[in-house]
C-alpha cells in the first residue's frame, strides 16, 4: 500500500519504506547530504540533510526517516538552512587541513601551483602551461618579474628552502618558445560575441587571453606602437628579454586576438564608437602619468618613466657623464640600472628610504652589485640646470646638506592613473583611479568594464594580472546574459604557518634537497649590455625542483562536498571554533592518501570495506569527540584497504580519503 | 600452555606481559563464537589479564567470527576496557553530582598528587595504583566517596584521601573484594529462641559499613553461643542514618539507626541469648564486664535507638508511598520464601492461570502507568505495540543501565528487589509472547548482578522461570549482560546494539524497537522500575494504581534524594508531591546554615528548577513545562554555595564525555557548548558567548539522532532560563556563589596575628610563614582549595568573590 505525502506542498505517492530522501530526489528536489551514498545503509551522521515534519519536534534527518501517510515535509526554510549552515560550521571547526596550497592562497591570482607543479615533474610542459595561463596568462613575464609572494608562504620554506615557483612558472613558456609552440588551451564553439580591449598591457592581454578561451572574439587597442605596456616600455629587457615578451603576445595572437595599434581611445576611437562596434569594452589603459618632484627646478629632471621608454624603444642608446636617479621604487632601480648598462658613471641613487630598507628592494642588491650608489635617508631639496647643461641636485640628510651632480637626473615619483582619461570617457573616478564595482563593471555603462591598474592604481603586476582574469569573467557572464558577479571562489580551510608536528607529517617522503638556483650574470659583465641576468632551469633541474613541492594541496579540492555545501550555505569558517583534533597525513598506501584530520566520522569507508568483506578495513575508535577512523589494530593503510580501496575513496565525502595524483610517488 | 610475549605500542609503562592464549580459548569456549558473545568475551579476558592484551584479541579473531573492525570499535569504545594494564590496585573516585558537589576534583587532585602520577597518566611508576573517576558509585549520601575494588570510602576530604590508601592495604590486606558471604550461620533453632537481626546490605549500606556490622553481629553470636540469624533486609532508602539495624526478638522489634561496629558489638550483647546454661553465663559476665569497664557502654546502643516514634524516620517515610519498595526494611533480598511471604509471584500465578495476555495489557493500560527510564511512554501501549506484531520470536529487555551521575534507584530496586523485577518481567513476556528475556546491567553493579543471578536460580528452582512456568505453555529464558561503561547504552537503540556486540550508538526511530529491535526482532525495552510496578498493579488492581498520583501521571516514583539536605536518601513518593514537600518536609529541609537554591530534576538530560518554583509538582507534563525532566529518579537539592554555571558545565562535560560519536549537532555541538562553559567558569567568557551558548543550546536540542543529544542541551537552557544573572556575572569575572575558582581568591585579614598555620596547611607552599607578621596569600601561585581558611583559628581569611 503506497504512502501519499507532500513535499513542500506538492503531493506525490510513494512505498511504504521510502524515506524522505528518496521520496524527494524523485520530485526533483536534491536534498544535501555529506554521509549518505546510495549503494550503503543510511546512518544519519552528518545531519546535513533535516527538513522539518508536520507535527515532529525539531529537525527530521530525511537520509534515515521513513514516510509515513499523510506526512508533510518542507525541504527548505530559513530555520533549515540555518541548521545545515551549523551542522557544517561544527563539521569545519574540527577539520584541519588546507583545500588549497598556501601558497595559491598567497598569489594574488590564486594560481593552482601544486597542479602545475605536479605538471612539471610528470614531464607534461603542455599541460603546465594551460593551467598556469587559466590564472596567469602571461607566466613568461611573471615568471621573471614577480614579488613571488607564493614563495614566501611555501609550507617547504619552513623545512628547508622554498620551491622556486617563479622559476618553474617562467620554465614553461620558455620550453615552449624554444620548441617554437604555442600549447593553447581547447576551445569551446565561438560564441559570436566581440569585445573590445582598451589597452593592450599586461592587463589588456590577460583579458583577452581568458575571453578568447572562453569562445569570445577579442580586439585590442593600443594607443603605442607595440603592445606590451609596461612589460615593453618600462621594464628593461635585462629583467623580460624582448623575445620572451614577443612569444607572450604571439601566444595571445594564435589564440585569435586583434590588434590594432596606434590606437588611442579618444584620438583615433572614441568609447561611443567601440560600444557600438562591440558587445562589451574592456578599459585597461594602466596607470603611467609619472607624478613630478615637488622641488623646485623639478623641469630639469626627466622623469623616469619617459627615459625607461626612450631605452625601450631604442631612442636613447648610451649616456656620458653620471647620472642620478631620484626614487625608489622598481622604476627607479630600473632606470639606474639601465643607466648604468648604457654607460653612465657613475650612477646614484637617491632615496629617502634607510639604506636597510632600500636594500631589501627586489633588485637593489642586483642594483648595488652592477656599481648603483645608493644614497640613503636623503631628500631632494631643489634642481637647478647649470649652463654646460649638467644638473646639479640639492639634498639634505641627516648628516646635513650635500649636492650631487648629473649629466641626467632622472626623477621616478609614484605612478598614477591619468584620470583625465576617464572624465574625458564619461566614466566615473574614485580616490584616483577609475571607480568600478566589485565585478569590475563601470558605474552607470553596464557594457562597460575595466581591469588592471586603471582601477587598482599603480600596483604589482601580478595584481594587474589577476585582476584582468577576474573581470574578463564578469565579462563573459555579462555576454551570457547571467548574473554579473565576478569570479566566484569555493571557500578555503587553511591551517597557516603548521606546527613542527604537522609540518613533519607533510615532509614525510620528501627528501631535503637544495632549492635550484640558477646562475646571475656575473656583475661585470651585466653593464655593458641588457642581456637577461637571471637565465631560467634546464628541463631536468626543474623537473626535480618540481618534485620538491609538498602537495600541501588537498587531493578532493575540487569534488569536497563539505566545500561545496559550506560555500553554497555560506558556513562562516571561525564562528564556532575550539578544540580540534591534528593534521595527519598518511600516504604510504600506494594508491591513496588518508588525512585523519578531514574525516567527518561518517562511517561510510567503515561500512563499505566491511560490506566488502575486507579482512581489516576500516574501524571507529574511541566515543564521542574523540571518534577515529582507522585501520584495527594500527596495522597500515596497505592492509586495511585491498580491494575496497576506490568504492571507500569515491563515497569519501571529504578529502580524508583522497587518491594520490599519479605523478606523485610513494 | 600457549604464551605469546607481547609488548604493547600503546603502554607508557612499556612491561611486557606474557598472555596465555589457552586461557583465552577457554574464554571463547565458554561464550561462543557468535557477534553477539563479543562483548561478554572481552569483559572476560580483562577479567583474566586485568587488561585486553593485543594477542589475546588476535586471537579472538582468529577463532571466533569477530572481526577486527568491530573489535577495535568496541574495545575502545566502552569505557570498562582498557588496552593498557593497571595499577595492582584501581581507585574509583566518584565524580557523580553530589560528589561533584562535594569537592570531588580535589580528592582525584590529591591522589594523583600524592602518588606522583603526571597530568596524562593514570598509574604511579610502580605500578601499584590506577587512579580512575566514575560517574556515579551510588552513595550520594557519603560525598564524596572513592572506592578500590569493593571497599568504599566516604566523607573523603584532601587530606584523608591519600590516608585511605594506606587503610587499605593494612585493613583488607590489599583483597579488593570478600568471597561470597557464607551462609547464615545459627540456623534455626527448634526451641524457638530465635533472635532475628536485619540490616541493609545493598552497596549504599554496605558504604555506610554494614558489611562490617555484619561481620561483628555474626562474630558475637558466635561467641555467645546464640541462635541468631542474621540477614539482609531489602534497602529502606535512609542513607542520611545508615546503617540501620533491627532487632527482632521474642515478638518485638527494635531499631537502631548510624550503627558503627562498636555500637554493633554492644547490641549485640544486649540483645542476643546464649544457647544452654555455660553460654547464658558466659554472657551475663560479659554484660557485667562491660558495665563496669565503661560508662559509655550502655548510653551508646541507646542513642542509636530508633523509636518508632522517632520524627526524623516519621517525617522521611511519612509523605512515601512504597509500591515497588513493599516490604523495605523487611524483605530479605535473598530469601524467596520472603518474597512469596510477601504475596511475590502471585501475580504471575493468576496471570497464567486466569488472564490472557490481551487483559494483562488491557490491565496495565487502564493503570496509566508510564516507563520509569526517564520518557514517561505509557506503558501499556508500549506493549501492545509489540504484543501486535505477528512474529514467533520476540525479547523482552531489562534496561538496567542506569547512567545518570547521583541516581542509584535501579541498583536499590535489582539489590533489594530482585524477584520482584523477575515476576514483573515475567508478566510482561507473557503479555507480549517473548520466550526470551536479557536482562542489562550496568558495569558499576557488581553486587546487583550477583543477586539477579541468584534470584534467576531461585526463581527456577521453584518454576518461576524457565520451561513451563508453573505448570502453563509459557518458558521464559533469562539471560544477564553486563554493560562495558557507556551512559548512552541507557538509549533502548544502543543498547540493543550493546547486546549485540556492536558499538553502543543509536539509530533514527523510527524503526522501534518493538517493530524492529533485537536482531531484528519486535524487542520490549522497560526499565527496571517500570517492571517492579507490574505486580502490584495486577495485585490491587489498574484502578488503585490509578488512584494514585495525578490525572496523567499516575503511580509513584522512587527518587534518589541527595544534596546538603538533612535526610538523603532514596524515596518513592506519589506523583503529584510538591517539590516544596519532599525538600523540607522528606528531607527535613538544608543542613544547618545551607540555604535553598535550586533542585536538579532528572540528570543530565533534566533540569534545575529554582527554589521560588517549589509548588511545582512532580508530574511528568508539569516538569516538562518548567524546562526539567523527569528522568529515571534523580533529584539534587543545590544551595547557595552551588554555582549554577559550573553545575551546567558539569552536567554537559558528563553528556559530552558519554556522547557516542555520530551524529554532528551532538559530537561536536556539546562540545563547543562545554568550551564556551569552561571558558566561563575560567574567567575568559565574553559577552558574545551566552548567545552562542543558547544558540548552540536551541538548535541541538532539535537537532540529533537521539534523546542524549536532545536532552544534553536541558541543563544548560535551564540555567539560563532561571539563573542568567550567574552567567552575566560569570561574564563579568564574578562567581556569585563562589565556587569557580577562577573567580575566587582567599586574602587575608587584619585580624591575622602571624601564628603561620595556614602557612603550614597550605598544600601548595604558596603563603610565607611569617612569624607575627601578617600573612599573604601568593594569588599567582594559589590552587584555591581553602585549606588555609580552614585550618585558621582567628577566622582571619576570607572568601572574596569579586
Amino acid at each position: 500500500m503506497p504512502f501519499t505525502i507532500t513535499i513542500d506542498g506538492e503531493r506525490l505517492s510513494v512505498p511504504a519504506g521510502t524515506t524522505i530522501l528518496e521520496a524527494a530526489r524523485r520530485l526533483g528536489r536534491d536534498i544535501p547530504t555529506l554521509c549518505h551514498r546510495d549503494e550503503v545503509e543510511p546512518v544519519g551522521s552528518c545531519f546535513l540533510c533535516v527538513v522539518a515534519v508536520r507535527d515532529r519536534p525539531g529537525l527530521v534527518p530525511s537520509c534515515v526517516a521513513r514516510v509515513e501517510d499523510g506526512m508533510e515535509v518542507t525541504t527548505d526554510s530559513p530555520e533549515i538552512r540555518a541548521a545545515r549552515r551549523m551542522a557544517l560550521e561544527l563539521l569545519f571547526s574540527d577539520h584541519p587541513g588546507d583545500c588549497e596550497a598556501s601558497c595559491t592562497l598567497a598569489c594574488p591570482a590564486r594560481l593552482d601551483i601544486p597542479g602545475f607543479l605536479r605538471h612539471v615533474a610528470a614531464g607534461r610542459p603542455e599541460a603546465a602551461a594551460r593551467l598556469i595561463r587559466r590564472r596567469i596568462p602571461l607566466p613568461g613575464a611573471l615568471g621573471r618579474i614577480c614579488p613571488a609572494y607564493c614563495e614566501r608562504a611555501c609550507r617547504r620554506g619552513q623545512r628547508d628552502e622554498p620551491v622556486a615557483i617563479c622559476a618553474m612558472k617562467r620554465h614553461v613558456p620558455d620550453r615552449e618558445q624554444q620548441e617554437g609552440a604555442a600549447w593553447l588551451p581547447e576551445r569551446p564553439e565561438p560564441t559570436g560575441r566581440r569585445v573590445a580591449i582598451v589597452g593592450a598591457g599586461p592587463a589588456g592581454l590577460s583579458a583577452a587571453y581568458t575571453l578568447l578561451s572562453m569562445g569570445h572574439a577579442c580586439a585590442l587597442y593600443e594607443a603605442r606602437p607595440q603592445p606590451g605596456g609596461m612589460f615593453r616600455y618600462a621594464v628593461p629587457a635585462y629583467a623580460l628579454p624582448r623575445d620572451a615578451l614577443e612569444h607572450e603576445v604571439e601566444v595571445i595572437r594564435r589564440m585569435g586576438a586583434e590588434f590594432h595599434l596606434n590606437t588611442a581611445l579618444g584620438r583615433e576611437v572614441t568609447l561611443e564608437e567601440l560600444r557600438a562596434r562591440h558587445d562589451a569594452v574592456l578599459l585597461a589603459t594602466g596607470a603611467q602619468a609619472d607624478v613630478p618632484p615637488g622641488c623646485p627646478g623639478a623641469q630639469a629632471a626627466i622623469p623616469a618613466l619617459r627615459f625607461l621608454e626612450e631605452v625601450a624603444t631604442g631612442r636613447r642608446t648610451d649616456m656620458a657623464g653620471g647620472a642620478v636617479v631620484v626614487g625608489d621604487g622598481q622604476e627607479a632601480l630600473a632606470a639606474a640600472r639601465s643607466a648604468v648598462r648604457l654607460g653612465a658613471q657613475p650612477v646614484t641613487l637617491l632615496s629617502g628610504l634607510s639604506r636597510a630598507r632600500l636594500t631589501r628592494q627586489p633588485g637593489a642588491q642586483d642594483a648595488a652589485e652592477e656599481g648603483v650608489t645608493f644614497e640613503t635617508d636623503a631628500e631632494l631639496v631643489s634642481l637647478r640646470q647649470r649652463d654646460d647643461g649638467a644638473v646639479e641636485c640639492a639634498v639634505r640628510r641627516p648628516g646635513g646638506e650635500m649636492t650631487l651632480v648629473g649629466e641626467c637626473v632622472i626623477a621616478a615619483g609614484s605612478r598614477r592613473v591619468d584620470v583625465r582619461g576617464p572624465a574625458r570617457w564619461g566614466l566615473e573616478v574614485e580616490e584616483g583611479a577609475l571607480s568600478v564595482d566589485d565585478a569590475g563593471r563601470c558605474r552607470g555603462a553596464p557594457d562597460v568594464f575595466a581591469a588592471g591598474e586603471v582601477t587598482l592604481g599603480a600596483t604589482w603586476s601580478v595584481r594587474a594580472v589577476a585582476g584582468a582574469v577576474g573581470v574578463a569573467a564578469s565579462v563573459d557572464q555579462y555576454l551570457r546574459g547571467e548574473p554579473v558577479v565576478g569570479e566566484r571562489h569555493l571557500l578555503c580551510v587553511r591551517m597557516g604557518r603548521v606546527e613542527p608536528a604537522v609540518l613533519e607529517q607533510l615532509c614525510r617522503g620528501y627528501p631535503e634537497t637544495p632549492r635550484a638556483e640558477p646562475q646571475k650574470l656575473p656583475a661585470e659583465s651585466r653593464r655593458g649590455d641588457f642581456r637577461e641576468v637571471r637565465p631560467g632551469l634546464c628541463a631536468e633541474a626543474a623537473r626535480q625542483e618540481a618534485r620538491r613541492c609538498l602537495n600541501c594541496d588537498c587531493r578532493a579540492r575540487d569534488n569536497c562536498k563539505l566545500r561545496i555545501y559550506g560555500t553554497e550555505y555560506g558556513a562562516d569558517l571561525h564562528r564556532l571554533d575550539g578544540e580540534s583534533r591534528g593534521f595527519e597525513r598518511d600516504d604510504r598506501h600506494p594508491e591513496l592518501v588518508y588525512e585523519s584530520g578531514k574525516c567527518i566520522s561518517c562511517g561510510l569507508c567503515v561500512r563499505i570495506s566491511a560490506a566488502e568483506d575486507e579482512e581489516l578495513g576500516m574501524a571507529f575508535r574511541n566515543r564521542g569527540f574523540g571518534t577515529r577512523v582507522g585501520v584495527p589494530f594500527d596495522r597500515p593503510l596497505s592492509e586495511g584497504l585491498t580491494r575496497a580501496t576506490a568504492r571507500c575513496t569515491e563515497a569519501c565525502p571529504t578529502g580524508a580519503l583522497a587518491f594520490k595524483p599519479e605523478e606523485v610517488t610513494g | 600452555m600457549t604464551e605469546v610475549t607481547e609488548q604493547s605500542a600503546r603502554q607508557t609503562g612499556g612491561a611486557e606481559q606474557a598472555v596465555d592464549l589457552d586461557a583465552v580459548d577457554q574464554i571463547i569456549e565458554r561464550h561462543g563464537r557468535h557477534r553477539g558473545a563479543a562483548i561478554p568475551i572481552l569483559q572476560a579476558i580483562q577479567e583474566r589479564f586485568r587488561y585486553l592484551p593485543q594477542a589475546a584479541l588476535e586471537r579472538v579473531c582468529e577463532r571466533t567470527e569477530l572481526q577486527p573492525a568491530q573489535v577495535e570499535g568496541i574495545a575502545t569504545f566502552y569505557s570498562q576496557f582498557r588496552r593498557r594494564p593497571v595499577g595492582d590496585h584501581i581507585v574509583s573516585v566518584c565524580v557523580g553530582t553530589p560528589c561533584h558537589v562535594a569537592g570531588a576534583d580535589a580528592i582525584t587532585e590529591s591522589l594523583m598528587r600524592h602518588l606522583d602520577i603526571p597530568d596524562n597518566r593514570d598509574t604511579d611508576e610502580e605500578g601499584r595504583w590506577t587512579i580512575e573517576e566514575v560517574p556515579c558509585l551510588g552513595c550520594c549520601s557519603l560525598a564524596p566517596v572513592a572506592k578500590i575494588g569493593e571497599r568504599f570510602y566516604g566523607y573523603l576530604t584532601r587530606d584523608t584521601a591519600p590516608r585511605m590508601l594506606e587503610h587499605f592495604l593494612q585493613t583488607y590486606g590489599g583483597r579488593d573484594a570478600d568471597e561470597e558471604p557464607p551462609g547464615r550461620p545459627g540456623g534455626r533453632q527448634e526451641d524457638g529462641e530465635l533472635t532475628e537481626i536485619r540490616l541493609g546490605l545493598d552497596s549504599a549500606c554496605i558504604a555506610s559499613g554494614s558489611d562490617r556490622v555484619r561481620a561483628v553481629l555474626l562474630e558475637e553470636a558466635q561467641r555467645l553461643g546464640a541462635a541468631a540469624h542474621v540477614r539482609g533486609a531489602a534497602c529502606a532508602g535512609m542513607y542520611f542514618q545508615e546503617p540501620v539495624v533491627e532487632v527482632l526478638v521474642d515478638g518485638h522489634s527494635f531499631r537502631y539507626a548510624g550503627v558503627t561496629p562498636g555500637v554493633a558489638r554492644h547490641l549485640a550483647r544486649r540483645h542476643l541469648r546464649g544457647r544452654g546454661l555455660l553460654a547464658r553465663g558466659k554472657a551475663a559476665l560479659l554484660r557485667a564486664k562491660d558495665l563496669l569497664t565503661s560508662d559509655s557502654a550502655w548510653t551508646e546502643p541507646d542513642d542509636h535507638t530508633l523509636d518508632s516514634r522517632d520524627p526524623a524516620t516519621n517525617a522521611f517515610l511519612a509523605g512515601q508511598k512504597h509500591l515497588v519498595m513493599e516490604g523495605a526494611g523487611r524483605l530479605d533480598p535473598d530469601s524467596l520464601d520472603d518474597y512469596e511471604a510477601w504475596d511475590g509471584y502471585r501475580a504471575l500465578r493468576e496471570v497464567l492461570v486466569e488472564r490472557t495476555p490481551e487483559e494483562v495489557i488491557e490491565a496495565v493500560k487502564k493503570s496509566g502507568l508510564r516507563g520509569r527510564g526517564g520518557a514517561g511512554f505509557p506503558t501499556g501501549q508500549k506493549w501492545e505495540h509489540v504484543r501486535a506484531r505477528h512474529e514467533d520470536t520476540k525479547y523482552v529487555v531489562m534496561n538496567g543501565d542506569e547512567g545518570d551521575p547521583g541516581a542509584f534507584m535501579d541498583r536499590m530496586l535489582m539489590e533489594s528487589y530482585p524477584h520482584r523485577i523477575l515476576e514483573g518481567l515475567a508478566i510482561a513476556a507473557y503479555a507480549i509472547g517473548a520466550q526470551e528475556a536479557h536482562l542489562y546491567i550496568r558495569a558499576e553493579y557488581p553486587l546487583a548482578v550477583r543477586r539477579i543471578r541468584r534470584a534467576i536460580r531461585q526463581a527456577e528452582e521453584r518454576g518461576y522461570l524457565g520451561k513451563n512456568i508453573l505448570g502453563s505453555d509459557f518458558s521464559l529464558r533469562v539471560n544477564i549482560m553486563q554493560g562495558a561503561g557507556a551512559f548512552v547504552c541507557g538509549e533502548e537503540t544502543a543498547l540493543l546494539a550493546s547486546l549485540e556486540g556492536r558499538r553502543g550508538m543509536p539509530h533514527y526511530r523510527p524503526p522501534y524497537p518493538a517493530e524492529r529491535g533485537l536482531w531484528g526482532k519486535p524487542t520490549l525495552v522497560n526499565n527496571v522500575e517500570t517492571f517492579a510496578n507490574i505486580p502490584w498493579i495486577l495485585r490491587n488492581g489498574p484502578e488503585a494504581f490509578a488512584a494514585i498520583g495525578t490525572e496523567r501521571s499516575k503511580g509513584t516514583k522512587v527518587f534518589a534524594l541527595v544534596g546538603r539536605i538533612k535526610r538523603g536518601g532514596l524515596i518513592e513518593v506519589p506523583m503529584g508531591i510538591r517539590i516544596g514537600e519532599i525538600v523540607d518536609e522528606i528531607a527535613g529541609g538544608m543542613q544547618e546554615g545551607r540555604i535553598f537554591k535550586a533542585v536538579q530534576i532528572g540528570g543530565p538530560s533534566g533540569g534545575c528548577l529554582p527554589a521560588s518554583l517549589r509548588d511545582v509538582k512532580i508530574d511528568y507534563e508539569e516538569l516538562t513545562q518548567h524546562g526539567a525532566m523527569m528522568g529515571s529518579g534523580g533529584l539534587v537539592v543545590m544551595d547557595k554555595d552551588t554555582c549554577m554555571v559550573d553545575i551546567a558545565r558539569y552536567f554537559l562535560e558528563f553528556t559530552q564525555n558519554e556522547s557516542c560519536g555520530k551524529c554532528t549537532f551532538c559530537r561536536v555541538g556539546t562540545r563547543r557548548m562545554r568550551e564556551i562553559l569552561e571558558r566561563l567558569c575560567e574567567g575568559d567568557g565574553k559577552p558574545e558567548d551566552i548567545e552562542l551558548l543558547e544558540q548552540l543550546a536551541n538548535r541541538i536540542k532539535g537537532t540529533t539522532l537521539c534523546a542524549l543529544g536532545q536532552s544534553a542541551p536541558n541543563p544548560v537552557l535551564t540555567t539560563l532560563r532561571y539563573f542568567r544573572e550567574e552567567f552575566e556575572a560569570h561574564v563579568e569575572g564574578r562567581c556569585p556563589a563562589g565556587l569557580c575558582l577562577a573567580l575566587i581568591r582567599y586574602e587575608v585579614t587584619d585580624e591575622c596575628n602571624g601564628c603561620t598555620v595556614c602557612a603550614q596547611a597550605c598544600p601548595a607552599d604558596v603563603i610565607e610563614a611569617r612569624p607575627y607578621e601578617k600573612h599573604e596569600i601568593d594569588q599567582d601561585t594559589c590552587v584555591h582549595c581553602g585549606s588555609c581558611r580552614d585550618a585558621c583559628p582567628r577566622d582571619a581569611i576570607i572568601l572574596r568573590k569579586d
